[in-house]
Order: structure tokens, then C-alpha cells, then sequence
């Protein structure tokens, strides 16, 4: 119910602008629009726009683009269906039509023939309904992608353009400009697009040559692909139990785990938080070992002033969509500061050589596509932005949850005491008084999302079963963490509501 | 007969077909201008007469709706100045 978008017919907003007959509604209509930034205006609006301000508001001309970009403009696609009842009758307002269509928007008018020719129009009054019924039946998402998305669309459409009208869709110059601006992001020497982030963790152990028997060492508390990619190269996951504390892996524990057939340790940067890399270091250069770094949940956080992914020999990256730096797809990158080994995962994702049809090693199908490229240079410009935001959100978690905490009622999130950066990709409470899943299934009923990350450690899940092996602290964990929604789409009084719930349940 | 011509800064290119010869040739040229200022003084004009027909606004609805989000409607001023 929270997604509702609304484009505005081009008098309500001359009711507004030109401060004439209507201008009190039409000021309302805006000023919801406004502060809930789901308002648009068609591009096929501006003409006429332009035109009726330089005729009788002249000096609203230089303020006019601030005032458009607060209620975004939006395209007006080419898929013109000349036939449309509306299109035949008015062509103007047939394109507003078309640009709320490709919006999944109403179209908010007054005009009587848009309201019966258009399934997209709806009147002041159902305006107003619906904006009464989005609050009575208010949903928090856990993540809201489509207005992230739309926030960046106008830019990423250009590009997106420019890829369809040259039909350059693999490894192309969207691809090159992203990987340098994002090994520069980093601070790191060379980063290698690839086409997901499990494929960024087989080009990792591609090219440190690991081989079947060969053991990896890795956190049991962390998604699948981590230790998929190790059995599909023929390794073998070795799994250690977390920290209590971080939920990332604990460190206390690898050296034990470490045999004649170790090749590597894949720390994983967890919920947003990085593994603490010192000592992993320290133990890698004792037993010479490769440090994979698994960073696909921690674009932009830093361990001592570094950037997650470039303290290991290789980071890996993940740009699933619902990540901090989400692609509009698949998509992954392997980063490094050592020449031979970018040289080598350069080849390895495209079929194991630069040059067409000169295969030197053996590699696959990993590259990046084009329009990921596209996507992620113009969403990269405002990752620091997101991550603050996160940031402030998970501040104000905080502040609503300490005394839930101080009561022993929940567990909250802590950040480690190694100079470390958090950039909550994951907002994770443990619930310590009543059933973690009762307030799951509450949650349910309340429109909010929650997620559980993850549900079962590595070990016990079908593919691995190591039911033998113990591992205490992840095992009493995954029955108690619980993820709240956490991100940009989310403001204070979001907070507010979801923490009011938790106390609720928690003292009923 | 209508030739599509090539216009490339100050010169109007012509496909020469029939291989004409040296010399001079007189041709009509009617520009097909579109009119930016009638077009919009007639959109104008439109949505004139479509804000005379507007439907008419239950503005008791608006009132309670209003009260209940806390809209008070913004102005112009407060927009610009980022004060929302």
C-alpha cells in the first residue's frame, strides 16, 4: 500500500503554480506528494509548463527546474497505441497516460473526459481516499528496490539507451568505466566484473589454482554460495563457528580447523560488518594460505581504515539486487592489488583468454553485462549516501530498542571493537524473551517484512549435512536472530512503528 | 514530383537523377515548419476550456482527509525554499 505514485495533470499543477482557481487543493496534493516523493510529472508536460510560466509567472522561470525535480519528471515511452479510446480523443493527455502506465501510476485530474477514458486517472477525491487508505493500511517493506531504482532511472536510462542503440552488451565500456571507478572507490589496484557473486567467488579460487580435496576455511553462519563455490571447484568447505557477538567468523577457532590440504580462508564480511582481518592475516602468512575475502555484504565498510575486499588477496563482491550497491540483475566483482592475479581472472571469466578464440587457461562465462555496468556507475555515486542513511537508521533502532535490551528482552546488533565500519546491510536483533518465530509470524500480520539470516547455519542444511559436527554459538543464534527492515525507503516514524510492535509483543 | 533533398549547413543538397547538366535549374522549396508558439497558444487554449468543464471537487473529503494526513498545503515560497 506504501508504493502508491501519482502523476500529476498539467492544471492541477497550474492551479498551483499560477496560484489560481484550485491552488488550495492542488497545494495539498503537492505538499503530500512532495514529502512522500512519489509524485511525477510527464516529460510531455514540459512544454506546456514552460510555456504558461514564462506567459504569466515569469519569475518563477529560474526556480521552475527545482520545482519540477521535487516532483520528478518521468519519460514518456515509445509504446503508443494509437487505437487507445484516449489517444484517439486527446493525444496529450493520452501521453500523460502512457508515462503513469509506465510508472504503474494514477493520474490525479479533473478533467472528466481523462477520468472516462483512462483506467490510470483518478479524481481529487479518490486521491485523497487513497492516500487515506496508504496510511490506515501503512506496510514497511524490508526493502524498497523500485524507489531506489526510480531515483537513479533518469540517469541510468541514457545509458541504457546508448547500450540498445549500439549493441554493445558484454564487457563494453559500461563494464571498464565501473570497474575503475570502483576499484578507485576501494582504493584497490584492479577489479574484475563478473556476472554474479557466487561466479566472483569461482574466479577467486579459479585463480589461486584451487583444486578438488583442496580445504577452504569459512564461517558455518553465512549464505550458501561462500561454500558452493569451494564444492563446485571439487574443495572442501571447512566450516567454523562464529562469534558471538559480530556473527562473523571466530578467529579463535581457525587455526584448529587448518591441515596439510588447507588452500585458503574465505573471512565473510557479515550483515555489513567486516571479520576481524588481523589475525586472519597473521594465521594465512604462518600457513600460507589465501585470504578470499567474501565482501558481497559490505560495499563500502572499512576495517581500520580499509575498505572490505582489499585487505585479503582477492575481495569478492555481489550486486544482487537488494544489496547496498544492487544491479538491475545478476552481477559480482573480484577485486585485488596483485597484477598476476587480476591478469588471471581477467582471462578466467572469459573463457581463459583476453583476446577472442586465444584461450590460455582454463576459464568460463563470467562476465559482466553492459547494462549491470550501466547500473552500478550511477548507483555507486550515491553508496556512501545509502550507507549514512543506514547508518541513521540503524541509530535510531537503537534509541527505540536500548531499553528492550537493557531489560534482557532482545539482543541488539553490536560493532566491533576493532576500528570497524558498519554499513548495516542487515539490521539483526537476537530475541531473547518469547519465540523468535511467533514474532515472525506477528510481524506477518502487521504489514511489516522481516527475514531471518539465515535460518540454518551451512552445516545442517540437506547438501551439507554435518549433522555430527557442533557448532554451539551459530546453532543457538539461528533460532533467535531475527532481521529488521533496514534502508533508505524507511524514516523515523517507520522506527518508531516497528519498535512500538516489538514492545508490544515482547510484554503482552 | 516530391525529391528529398539533404540539408547540410547553409546548402540545401539536391540528389541530381536525371543527370542534369551544368547550369541553373529553379526549384519550389516549402519548408514544413512546426510552429512551437501556435501549437502551445492552441494547448493553451485547450487546457483553458478543459479547466472551465473540471469537474467540481467534494471538498468535505478533501477537508477530512487533510486533517487526518496534517496537510496544510504548501506554498510556492515554502517549495523553493525547501521548507517541507
Amino acid at each position: 500500500m506504501r508504493n502508491f505514485k501519482f502523476v500529476i495533470d498539467v492544471n492541477i499543477l497550474l492551479d498551483f503554480l499560477l496560484e489560481r482557481e484550485g491552488y488550495e487543493i492542488s497545494s495539498k496534493i503537492i505538499e503530500y506528494l512532495v514529502k512522500n516523493k512519489n509524485g511525477y510529472i510527464s516529460a510531455s508536460s514540459i512544454p506546456i509548463i514552460y510555456f504558461m510560466i514564462s506567459k504569466y509567472r515569469k519569475e518563477l522561470l529560474p526556480v521552475l527546474p527545482k520545482i519540477l525535480n521535487y516532483l520528478n519528471v518521468w519519460k514518456v515511452p515509445s509504446y503508443i497505441n494509437w487505437n487507445h479510446p484516449l489517444a484517439q480523443r486527446d493525444i496529450e493527455d493520452y501521453l500523460i497516460h502512457l508515462t503513469a502506465e509506465s510508472l504503474d501510476a494514477f493520474v490525479i485530474t479533473r478533467d472528466a473526459e481523462f477520468l472516462s477514458f483512462s483506467d490510470r486517472a483518478i479524481s481529487v477525491e479518490e486521491f485523497f481516499k487513497k492516500v487515506l487508505e496508504e496510511k490506515k493500511n501503512l506496510k514497511i517493506p524490508f526493502l524498497d528496490l523500485p524507489k531506489q531504482n526510480l531515483q537513479v532511472f533518469s540517469r541510468v536510462e541514457k545509458n541504457l539507451d546508448d547500450i540498445i542503440v549500439h549493441s554493445k552488451f558484454i564487457c563494453a565500456k559500461y563494464v571498464k568505466e565501473f570497474e575503475e571507478k570502483f576499484a578507485e572507490y576501494l582504493g584497490a589496484k584492479f577489479c574484475i566484473g563478473v556476472n554474479s557473486g557466487t561466479s566472483a567467488l569461482i574466479v577467486a579460487l579459479m585463480a589461486i589454482g584451487l583444486k578438488p580435496g583442496d580445504e577452504v576455511i569459512m564461517p558455518v553462519n553465512t549464505f550458501i554460495a561462500t561454500a558452493e563455490a569451494v564444492s563446485i571447484l571439487g574443495g572442501r568447505p571447512v566450516f567454523v563457528d562464529i562469534h558471538p557477538e559480530y556473527y562473523t567468523i571466530d578467529v579463535t577457532q581457525i587455526e584448529n580447523k587448518i591441515t596439510k590440504r588447507t588452500k585458503a580462508i574465505i573471512p565473510v564480511h557479515l550483515y555489513g560488518q567486516c571479520a576481524d582481518m588481523d589475525p586472519i592475516i597473521e594465521i594465512a602468512k604462518k600457513y600460507n594460505l589465501w585470504i578470499i575475502e567474501d565482501a558481497c555484504q559490505a560495499h563500502g565498510a572499512e576495517y581500520k581504515g580499509r575498505k572490505a575486499g582489499t585487505i585479503g588477496h582477492i575481495g569478492c563482491f555481489s550486486f544482487y539486487p537488494g544489496k547496498n550497491l544492487g544491479s538491475w540483475g545478476e552481477a559480482g566483482a573480484c577485486v585485488t592489488n596483485d597484477e598476476e592475479l587480476a591478469d588471471k581472472m581477467y582471462k578466467i571469466r572469459n573463457h581463459g583468454g583476453i583476446k577472442k578464440y586465444q584461450h590460455e587457461i582454463l576459464g568460463g562465462n563470467f562476465r559482466m553485462e553492459e547494462f549491470q555496468g550501466a547500473v552500478l556507475n550511477e548507483k555507486l555515486k550515491y553508496l556512501d549516501e545509502w550507507n549514512k542513511k543506514r547508518k541513521e537508521i540503524a541509530k535510531f533502532y537503537e534509541k527505540y530498542l536500548k531499553n528492550l535490551e537493557i531489560k534482557g528482552f532482545i539482543k541488539l546488533p553490536k560493532r566491533a571493537e576493532y576500528n570497524n565500519t558498519h554499513i548495516y546491510h542487515l539490521y539483526v536483533i537476537e530475541i531473547l524473551k518469547k519465540n523468535r518465530d511467533d514474532l515472525f509470524e506477528f510481524f506477518k500480520n502487521e504489514g511489516i517484512e522481516v527475514g531471518i539470516h539465515y535460518p540454518l547455519a551451512l552445516h545442517k542444511l540437506k547438501v551439507y549435512n554435518q549433522k555430527d559436527i557442533k557448532f554451539p554459538v551459530a546453532e543457538q543464534k539461528q533460532k533467535l536472530i531475527l532481521s529488521l527492515p533496514i534502508g533508505k525507503h524507511l524514516r523515523e516514524r517507520d522506527i518508531k512503528i516497528i519498535t512500538q510492535k516489538i514492545d508490544f509483543f515482547l510484554n503482552k | 514530383m516530391k525529391i528529398k533533398a539533404v540539408v547540410k549547413k547553409n546548402q540545401i543538397i539536391i540528389p541530381n537523377f536525371y543527370n542534369l547538366k551544368d547550369g541553373e535549374i529553379w526549384l519550389e522549396v516549402k519548408f514544413l515548419d512546426f510552429h512551437r508558439k501556435e501549437y502551445l497558444e492552441f494547448w493553451e487554449k485547450h487546457l483553458k476550456e478543459e479547466k472551465e468543464k473540471e469537474t467540481s471537487i467534494n471538498s468535505e473529503i478533501v477537508k477530512i482527509v487533510s486533517e487526518e494526513l496534517g496537510l496544510k498545503g504548501i506554498t510556492l515560497k515554502e517549495l523553493i525554499n525547501e521548507k517541507f
